[in-house]
């Protein structure tokens, strides 16, 4: 079932040095329980599409599309409206967790506070249900760790406070921006483990948005590659690694080292990322791309599906499918993923 | 193995900071970042560093080049006491080693065009040096790196991170160093531009016989640039060797648990790796755990680990530090 | 087609290596920054106007700051209303002295006041500030415990002591003023030093092995400047307004040398009866003020650009 469904979403930021697409066109779909990564690079729009679902867009920014939540468009929504479905509905987590603690409040405090605001619980059980989230998330002597403020615990513990934070209303959908992206690996294969885990137990969907292929391979179900602020390629995950449709994928995954055996050199994508101010026409991967032609720059290229599970976004794959392709339209394939 | 050069050599090298406010120094609570390093960097090799934040590996590449002062041990470049060195001949001596950063945007000053940032150890070291053949110098220096000519007159922040750290690694090798210490050259940048940096500090090793130090938390990078090894945690060695006996045959267990932990960018394989999970925090550097200090936290770990240091075995190929594990 | 765009990027270097494209400095886009904010340009040009009139203001009067025009003496609030046709353009006081002369004269002397303070405060504080903050260490703990003595003597004591000490010459005691406020910005640049100090780019000057002197002169000062460029855009006024402060106590300027702080202590004692003594210098004083505030506010906005 899908739970969230986003249309033809973009966001643009007015700067000084002028107007800024941050995410251009983007549609995408997560069912009730499932696991989405979104990938990309460092001004790729991974973060600031779901800012925008969350209603965190920076004042010079302006968002157009549709994001439904169960047939509610998200981006239209009162603040109120969108205070109650983000506190109880969609949580997120991010990066820093110093940046969404109260550094001033206990542990305690601020997560009985989210069970007291909206869920309307006693004081008494709303802080037995907040050592129980925090057991949950394998915090040991729990009990301790609700009189401590937030500096007083390491960054995985923060991290793990965050998510029992997260999780208190029990969530449909969590949103996780870079989650371990701040912690070392050993931490990291902790908290990873610690969020499979309670997608199991709370059957949360999982929005997780990371740079990091690794994680992407271990956590997710299906992965959206965005470079430029566009999708580039959709699959589940799997097919992404065994068989990448898009120019840019196939070389992302190339230029990752291996721990496990030596490389001679690695394969790398040439050139730079493209500026922000990117104009509206064509690939924004055409000039880094070994594949690209012409048509690269004249017109945007549109989804071709090259199986259930696998669509891409690049004119090149379209004309080596075009023999192939069916006449299914993106929507459906994005309905069959 | 034929007998190579070794370029700097460490000997139970420390690096104490004074933290807290009490009135007599030699009473101040201090953190033990580094505690007891014994290294060698042999001419023309890649010697990685890795360990995880918190464990000293960027206060040791600092101490190595004497950035920061080490508190104790010894320090030998190319057969002399680099410690030994007064003010003036260290200023002097530096052109011979030099660093590269991690913040490639922060290590360059905002102020100075790029010309101006690599020029900069040219006109420290060779102040005779005329303005025609230091723009010269620096414009063979910004093809070697990858770097258009033509943007010398920009400034740093009109270009993206992985410039940047190509401008730093200009400025690093215009001297033409022997040794170049890189500390997390590539933790700042996308993937994509990772890959370009890393094959860059590649060529140019071959290309001007240079020796590197790569200081790292990411595994899968030590592994590809480093010819040799070193696993550290909380200011000390846990084990050392060639690259691929650490890789592929770790035998200490803060090396496999650190291995293990690392994400594969394969879901076939993640889905049935087992992770050993680290149970517990890094302790406080300013009381590190007596004997060994990973015994806090190690699946192996027995009551004689707390009372005496691990045990030494092994040799230069691969040795490791721990009283349960011998090579 | 590999060969083909390295020949084109080869082609490419040639060329460029002759022809080295500009880049756009820190400078530059603050000034370009600075000049898109319209209230800072306007008071750019408003202050300008304000200058050129205090220049070459007095010398389209016929008459001196001090002379007394004798015709008006008789009856100053009702001969000296301020007229286009008497050559009174702002009217005259009590004593028949022209309006205009005083106003421009004394604009000059507000004016110089506020600038020579906040240089000499600049400077010290400046040179103070980065000397402790770049050392650290004991000088730096010296340096900063000097400044809280100073800091605890208490300022108005300070000044009217100066005032009875050097009592007719006005520009000394703001330069001796100008002495005990560099306090304030000494604090700030030496905080910043510290945080220059700790950044990537002088550690890795440090690694080359660019001397003490060179690494404060070419990596911390000119990072510095912008700081100090907004503090002592916003110390200008503040000398300007203290100035206008002890001469209307009465503890500065003394006749028949005026400033605005006179004419405006002036004119408020005659407001029932002759209310443009206090209007035309207060407008000229307020206009000066806003324009400082507004410069160095636009200053702010453009140096810092992250701040907004």
């Amino acid at each position: 079932m899908t739970i969230l469904s986003i249309d033809n979403m973009s966001v643009r930021f007015e700067t000084p040095d002028g107007l800024v697409q941050a995410v251009s066109d983007l549609s995408f779909s997560i069912s009730a329980g499932e696991t989405l990564g979104i990938v990309g690079e460092s001004g790729s729009g991974k973060s600031q599409s779901v800012y925008a679902l969350m209603g965190l867009t920076a004042d010079n920014g302006k968002v157009r599309g549709t994001a439904s939540f169960h047939g509610e468009n998200l981006l239209n929504m009162s603040q109120t409206e969108l205070n109650r479905i983000r506190a109880e509905r969609i949580s997120m987590i991010f990066q820093d967790p110093m940046t969404s603690l109260n550094p001033f409040m206990k542990i305690g405090k601020q997560l009985s506070e989210v069970l007291v605001l909206h869920k309307g619980m006693a004081r008494a059980a709303a802080r037995m249900e907040s050592i129980r989230m925090l057991e949950a998330v394998r915090i040991p002597s729990a009990k301790t760790r609700m009189n401590q403020f937030p500096h007083e615990l390491s960054g995985g513990m923060r991290q793990r406070v965050m998510i029992a934070m997260a999780l208190l209303c029990r969530p449909e959908l969590l949103i996780a921006d870079e989650p371990t992206t701040a912690l070392d690996v050993t931490v990291q294969a902790q908290i990873l483990a610690l969020l499979r885990e309670l997608q199991a137990e709370f059957s949360t969907a999982i929005l997780l948005i990371t740079h990091d292929m690794g994680v992407v391979a271990e956590m997710c179900d299906r992965v959206l590659v965005m470079y430029g602020g566009r999708k580039m390629e959709e699959a589940d995950t799997d097919t992404l690694f065994s068989q990448p449709a898009h120019p840019y994928t196939q070389g992302l995954l190339k230029a990752i080292p291996s721990i496990a055996e030596d490389m001679h050199r690695l394969p790398t994508i040439p050139g730079n990322p493209p500026s922000a101010l990117i104009d509206e026409q064509g690939c924004p991967f055409r000039e880094r791309c070994a594949h690209s032609s012409a048509v690269c720059g004249q017109t945007t290229p549109t989804a071709v599906s090259i199986s259930p599970h696998q669509l891409a976004v690049c004119h090149e794959v379209a004309v080596t499918r075009a023999g192939v392709t069916s006449s299914r339209t993106e929507r459906q394939v994005v309905q069959e993923l | 193995m034929t007998v190579r050069e070794t370029l700097l050599s460490a000997r139970d090298l420390e690096v104490y900071f004074s933290v807290g406010k009490h009135i007599l120094p030699g009473r101040r609570k201090k953190v033990k970042a580094v505690n007891g390093i014994d290294l060698k960097v042999y001419r023309g090799e890649t010697l990685g560093i890795v360990g995880e934040s918190g464990c000293g590996k960027s206060t040791l590449a600092r101490a190595l080049l004497r950035l920061i002062e080490p508190t104790h041990g010894e320090l030998m470049w190319k057969g002399e006491n680099l410690r030994g060195f007064d003010k003036a001949t260290l200023a002097r001596r530096r052109r011979e080693f030099q660093m590269v950063f991690q913040d490639p945007s922060a290590s360059l000053n905002p102020r100075l065009t790029i010309a101006q940032c690599i020029a900069e150890p040219l006109q420290t070291h060779e102040p005779h040096l005329k303005r025609k053949e230091v723009e010269r110098r620096v414009i063979a220096m910004m093809d070697k790196v990858g770097l258009l000519a033509s943007q010398r007159n920009r400034y740093p922040h009109e270009f993206s991170g992985g410039q940047c750290q190509r401008v730093g690694i200009a400025r690093a090798l215009i001297l033409n160093p022997d040794l170049v210490v890189c500390d997390e050259p590539v933790s700042a940048l996308d993937v994509s531009i990772q890959a370009q940096v890393i094959n860059l500090l590649d060529d140019l090793k071959q290309e001007m016989g240079l020796t590197l130090v790569m200081i790292a938390h990411d595994l899968s990078v030590v592994r590809h640039i480093s010819d040799r090894v070193m696993v550290m945690y909380l200011g000390k060695p846990m084990e050392v060797g060639r690259y691929d006996r650490v890789f592929d045959h770790a035998r200490h267990p803060y090396t496999k648990a650190l291995l293990s932990a690392v994400p594969v960018a394969d879901p076939r394989i993640a889905r049935h790796r087992k992770v050993q999970l680290l149970p517990g925090d890094l302790p406080s550097p300013i009381d590190p755990p007596s004997g060994c200090v990973f015994r806090t936290r190690c699946p192996e770990a027995t009551e004689l680990c707390g009372q005496k240091p691990p045990a030494r075995s092994g040799s230069e190929e691969h040795r490791i530090y721990c009283s349960n594990f011998e090579l | 087609m590999s060969s083909k765009t390295n020949a084109r990027k080869l082609s490419e270097q040639m060329a460029s290596s002759l022809e080295a494209v500009e880049g756009r400095s820190l400078w530059q886009d603050a000034w370009a920054r600075f000049r898109k904010n319209r209230a800072a340009m306007t008071s750019v040009c408003v202050l300008l106007v304000i200058v050129v009139c205090i220049l070459i203001g007095p010398s389209l009067s016929p008459f001196g700051h001090d002379d007394i025009d004798w015709n008006v003496v008789s009856d100053p609030y009702e001969l000296g209303k301020p007229s286009l046709t008497s050559g009174h353009y702002f009217g005259t006081d009590d004593l028949g002295q022209d309006l205009y002369a005083r106003t421009m004269k004394g604009g000059r002397l507000s004016i110089m006041v506020g600038f020579m303070g906040a240089l000499v405060a600049v400077v010290i504080g400046t040179v103070w500030g980065s000397i402790s903050g770049y050392v650290g260490g004991v000088v730096d703990s010296v340096m900063m415990r000097i400044i809280e003595v100073l800091d605890s003597i208490p300022f108005m004591f300070m000044v009217i002591l100066f005032v009875t000490l050097f009592g007719n010459n006005i520009y000394l005691i703001f330069i001796v003023i100008g002495m005990v406020s560099w306090l304030g910005i000494a604090r700030v640049v030496r905080g910043v030093t510290f945080s220059i100090k700790k950044r990537e780019f002088v550690e890795a000057a440090r690694s080359i092995g660019v001397s003490r002197l060179t690494i404060v002169r070419r990596h911390v000062l000119p990072n510095v400047l912008g700081i100090v460029m907004v503090y002592s855009s916003l110390m200008v006024p503040g000398f300007i307004l203290f100035e206008s402060f002890l001469s209307f106590l009465g503890l500065g300027v003394q006749p028949p040398d005026t400033s605005w702080g006179i004419l405006i202590a002036e004119g408020a004692k005659t407001i029932d009866v002759a209310l443009w003594l206090l209007l035309f210098p207060s407008a000229f004083l307020v206009a000066t003020l806003f324009c400082f505030n507004f410069i160095g506010d636009g200053l702010r906005d453009a140096l810092d650009p992250k701040d907004r």
